[in-house]
């Protein structure tokens, strides 16, 4: 209606019928140019409307006009020569002028830049993965001119296919010519060679390319489809296996396929597969630790208390924290801790402790806890970049300088130590001082993936492969650029990167708005997603901000699910192809807690399940104030929560709260909870504590 | 014509003066005519017979089929531990739902501040309040009651539910100057006035006729019947300010059309009536030796 108002109340196209309504309209009209010049205009308000009108598509932040929001954080990009080159290509390719097509794609392919391109659904991939598409989008035409051309080239690869040069000859043709009339025979034979390798991952990889890009191959594809599922079943990829079975059963029942030199029929295979499926325990629930019943006495085994006398006006707050603005900070950060079977490590703003489980003696301490002067230091101090991890008998922590928290801008060091008795074996301090370290390591055999920036760049993100023995700079690989430069923020938490090994590649959430899939020897980028992470503001104005939830991306039922820290959408990426599946929103403070065969878990100022499947919200339970960024322990039946109000044992399966074991920490704010041998251990704001195990927990865990 | 214009405004003021009149009609006591005009108050000290308790049930989330299984699970699960309590006299009441469309208290707070707005989506709020009675407390001994109003907040905080007003309600409130909410969540009711409130009118009745008895004594005159009386406050009605409830934050204390009087604490509350009271003064009887 506002819209409207300009032609409805516009004297020369009102007919005047009476002398009211003529006063009415000129009233109307003076009230409109009023609010025009208010800056109210009815036209300037839908307009606004319009294009601030966001949705986001595939995971890439556009408009609705279809013009792309600056990203917060930014990759490498591809030249544009290589845009050219496409543009050029689709131009041929509607002219059918496919020798200058394929020109323009050799362009493209033969371009060694580590950038990527997007593929128009908010993927980025590198040229080589794009210019196979572009080849699968060839019309009949094309592929068959495609194949007057490159045959040659890709029947000379397949002759030569043959003992140890098999396998990489077959890679050729499948990267490079996977429309030849040899493409789907080498992508079958890759797979059967993956498959026996026992590189399964890799291998439903090969094969899912003749189904995608090889609609007219002479492989029956009810025989891809089984050696797929065969694959998926092994691995233990149930959802996706689901898909493949119901396809199965739909359309390729009755067709009888060889497989390992046997013919059988499609349907009664995979009816055997489905059947593994459906006997087996869930893989996903076998390798969650066992429920343990909550302490049956109250009475704890141990407790240490960083503060020997608690304010008894504020007991809740031992640190006086304060903000740039000098206002005082709740202490409703969690203290970074990790345990063995013999003892507990915290990392207390730079000061790293061990205590003995068995009866909390303090075995060691890199300083003194006197010397955390933080009510001086106006700088802000940042609790969540303080981490610690236990690789073998190392204990890695992320850490700063107790005696320089006031130095700008705020720079974190890795610092490895015996974890038997604290001694310094590294400190990228002194060998590596140019690097501002940003996230926990991600140990990997003998070497560990951290994320880290130099100290005066603000904005980069690179992850730096060391070495676990000694610390030694093995590689560096730059990911990109974030939009804002993270030591001007001093208000909110800056992006933290966070990783998950899995199979063979790293990915890595920069929780800076994108998500990567990298290739753990090289750095090489295999694909990313662009997501919508607002950045943080870099100023002072005194705010609230709602606290940002992070966790490492999660690997389930074939999706990778990551949740950027200022993101409200959890993403799901079937990492085949790749493809975004989930895309949903969240509460900008949820954590990924785990997942099992059913549901993904998320926590933060809620717990929540999501169903797999239907990506529906199955339940969701509100529990007493816990510290922030704290993640529940998720065990195959409960999820356990340490809240301001005791342990909290919640039915996994519903969300109901079963029971809350007290405790004798009930001043602090929560935190985070081991299960040991000794006990069960929490780690609050305000002490550590050990309690002793229920009777069936202990008899659990030796069982393990 | 210039006539018309002079008397215009005269002709304005004659309702405004009419009303004015009707207004102080209404809220000032008539004090024309013969008699002696007394204040009567009556007060009668009532201990609470039922306590309350307002708790906040919220679901948020982007999604409204989010929002809706966040708040379904919230009441599911208060009321489920509510009823584990086992507590005589209980009795659960929900409030109206509400179904609210904002922004996050990040941009409400970017908005307070003037701040650049960044573009964020908004949320989708359902919310209510289940109120919690506990009738016949009367003859239940404080130290018990307080244990059991204890137990029953114990249980709302472990199952996560707000207990009085929630951060967007505080937000909003220093946003707009209001008042942060001085209704406790926990009150204690004296639901059953009608009783506690005839013997407050039967003290205020009395207390008038003392009153008027004195003034006629010390003024040589013959207290007569009362010729009007009017309430000028009787403990318990509504009063006039509960119109504008809706912008106020929290859960209104009022229930029904029953009255009631509540207090934050667990003391006797004071039932109170005030009339005001006209006597005729009787004629003078013939003069005599005495008189």
């Amino acid at each position: 209606m506002l819209a409207l108002a300009p032609s409805r109340f516009s004297l020369s196209g009102l007919a005047a019928p009476s002398r009211f309504a003529a006063v009415a309209a000129r009233l109307a009209s003076v009230f409109a140019l009023l609010l025009y010049l208010l800056g109210l205009s009815p036209l300037g308000l839908s307009r606004s409307a319009h294009a601030q009108g966001i949705f986001i598509a595939n995971g890439t932040a556009v408009a609705q006009d279809g013009n792309k929001i600056t990203p917060s954080f930014t990759l490498l990009t591809q030249s544009t020569d290589v845009k050219d080159s496409i543009d050029e290509f689709q131009r041929f390719v509607k002219h059918e002028a496919w020798d200058k097509a394929f020109k323009s794609l050799e362009t493209i392919a033969s371009k060694t830049s580590t950038g990527y391109m997007d593929r128009s659904d908010g993927v980025l991939v590198p040229n080589k993965l794009l210019a196979r598409s572009l080849l699968a989008s060839l019309p009949s035409a094309g592929k068959n001119a495609y194949r007057v051309f490159y045959d040659p080239q890709a029947n000379s690869l397949w002759d030569k296919a043959v003992g140890k040069a098999e396998a990489e000859n077959l890679s050729a043709i499948v990267n490079n010519h996977l429309i030849s009339s040899v493409g789907d025979r080498a992508a079958d034979r890759l797979g059967d060679l993956l498959f026996e390798q026992g590189e399964l991952e890799q291998a439903v990889t090969a094969w899912r390319s003749i189904l995608d890009y090889c609609p007219d191959s002479q492989i029956p594809k009810a025989q891809t489809l089984v050696k797929v599922a065969t694959a998926l079943a092994r691995s233990a990829r149930w959802n996706e296996f689901q898909e493949v079975e119901q396809t199965v059963r739909e359309r390729h029942a009755s067709e009888t396929v060889e497989l390992g030199g046997r013919r059988v029929t499609a349907g009664e295979h995979i009816a055997r597969l489905a059947a593994v499926s459906a006997s087996s325990q869930p893989s996903l629930v076998q390798g969650l630790p066992p429920d343990m019943g909550l302490p049956v006495s109250e009475e704890p085994l141990w407790q240490f208390r960083y503060q020997s006398k608690a304010d008894p006006l504020n007991p809740n707050n031992p640190f006086s924290i304060v903000d740039v603005y000098g206002r005082s900070r709740v202490n409703d950060f969690f203290i970074p801790a990790t345990a063995d079977d013999k003892r507990v490590y915290v990392n207390l703003f730079g000061i790293e402790m061990a205590f003995d489980l068995e009866n909390g003696k303090l075995l060691w301490r890199s300083g003194k806890l006197h010397q955390l002067q933080l009510q001086q230091q106006r700088q802000g101090i940042v609790p969540e970049r303080y981490g610690v991890k236990l690789v073998g008998d190392r204990l890695w922590s992320v850490s700063r300088d107790p005696q320089q928290l006031n130095q700008h801008p705020i720079t974190f060091a890795l610092i490895a130590r015996e974890a038997a008795t604290g001694k310094e074996l590294y400190n990228s301090r002194k060998s590596q001082n140019a690097w501002n370290i940003l996230s926990e390591p991600c140990p990997s055999g003998d070497v560990l993936y951290v994320g880290a920036s130099r100290a005066t760049q603000g904005r980069e993100l690179a992850v730096l492969m060391l070495s676990a023995k000694d610390g030694k700079l093995l590689k560096t690989f730059n990911v990109g650029n974030h939009a804002v430069d993270q030591n001007q923020i001093y208000m909110d938490r800056i992006a933290q990167p966070t990783f998950l090994l899995h199979g063979d590649r790293l990915y890595v959430d920069t929780n800076g708005g994108a998500l990567l899939a990298l290739d753990p020897q090289t750095g090489t980028v295999e694909w990313g997603i662009l997501y919508e992470s607002p950045s943080p503001p870099v100023n002072y104005y005194p705010q609230f901000t709602t606290p940002a939830g992070s966790g490492p991306p999660v690997y389930v039922g074939g999706l990778l699910f990551s949740k950027g820290m200022r993101s409200t959408r959890l993403l799901g990426v079937q990492v085949a192809g790749p493809e975004l599946i989930w895309n949903r929103p969240v509460l900008k403070s949820a954590v990924m807690v785990g997942a099992d065969e059913e549901h993904i878990y998320m926590a933060g100022e809620e717990l929540t399940a999501y169903d797999l499947k239907t990506q529906e919200l199955v339940w969701s339970t509100q529990l007493p104030r816990t510290a922030i960024w704290s993640v529940p322990l998720l065990t195959k039946n409960r999820l356990y929560q340490f809240t301001s109000r005791g342990i909290c044992e919640v039915d996994k399966r519903t969300g109901q709260l079963l029971k809350i074991f007290r405790g004798v920490d009930l001043d602090s704010f929560g935190g985070t909870m081991f299960v040991t041998t000794h006990g069960l251990l929490t780690v609050s704001n305000l002490a550590v504590t050990a309690y002793p195990l229920s009777p069936g927990a202990r008899e659990a865990r030796k069982s393990q | 014509m210039r006539l018309r214009f002079v008397a215009m405004p005269f002709l304005l003021l004659v309702p405004l003066l009419f009303s004015a009149s009707q207004l102080s009609a209404q809220y000032l006591p008539n004090l024309g005519g013969d008699g002696i005009s007394v204040y009567g108050t009556g007060e009668v000290l009532g201990r609470p017979n039922v306590v309350e308790l307002d708790l906040q049930v919220s679901g948020k989330a982007e999604l409204t089929g989010d929002a809706l299984v966040k708040y379904r699970d919230a009441k599911k699960r208060l009321l489920e531990a509510l009823d584990k309590v086992k507590v005589d006299g209980m009795s659960l009441d929900e409030r109206g739902v509400t179904i609210a469309i904002g922004n996050t208290l990040e941009q409400q707070q970017r908005l307070n501040n003037g701040m650049p707005q960044v573009p964020g989506k908004p949320q989708v709020d359902v919310s209510s309040a289940v109120r919690v009675k506990l009738k016949g407390v009367r003859d239940v001994p404080a130290e018990e009651l307080i244990k059991t109003v204890g137990k029953l907040l114990d249980t709302a905080s472990d199952s996560g539910v707000t207990i009085g007003p929630n951060q967007a309600e505080l937000l909003r409130a220093m946003r707009f100057g209001q008042q942060t909410p001085n209704n406790a969540p926990v009150r204690f009711v004296v639901a059953d006035l009608a009783e506690l409130r005839e013997k407050a009118y039967e003290k205020a009745v009395a207390d008038a006729r003392s009153r008027a008895q004195r003034l006629a004594k010390l003024h040589h005159v013959k207290l007569g019947s009362a010729v009007l009386i009017q309430e000028v406050q009787v403990s318990g009605d509504q009063p006039a300010a509960i119109a504008y409830q809706g912008n106020q934050l929290g859960t209104p204390e009022y229930d029904g059309d029953e009255p009631r009087m509540t207090s934050g604490s667990l003391t006797g509350v004071s039932v109170q009536v005030k009339l005001l009271v006209r006597f005729a003064i009787e004629a003078a009887g013939p003069a005599t030796a005495q008189q």
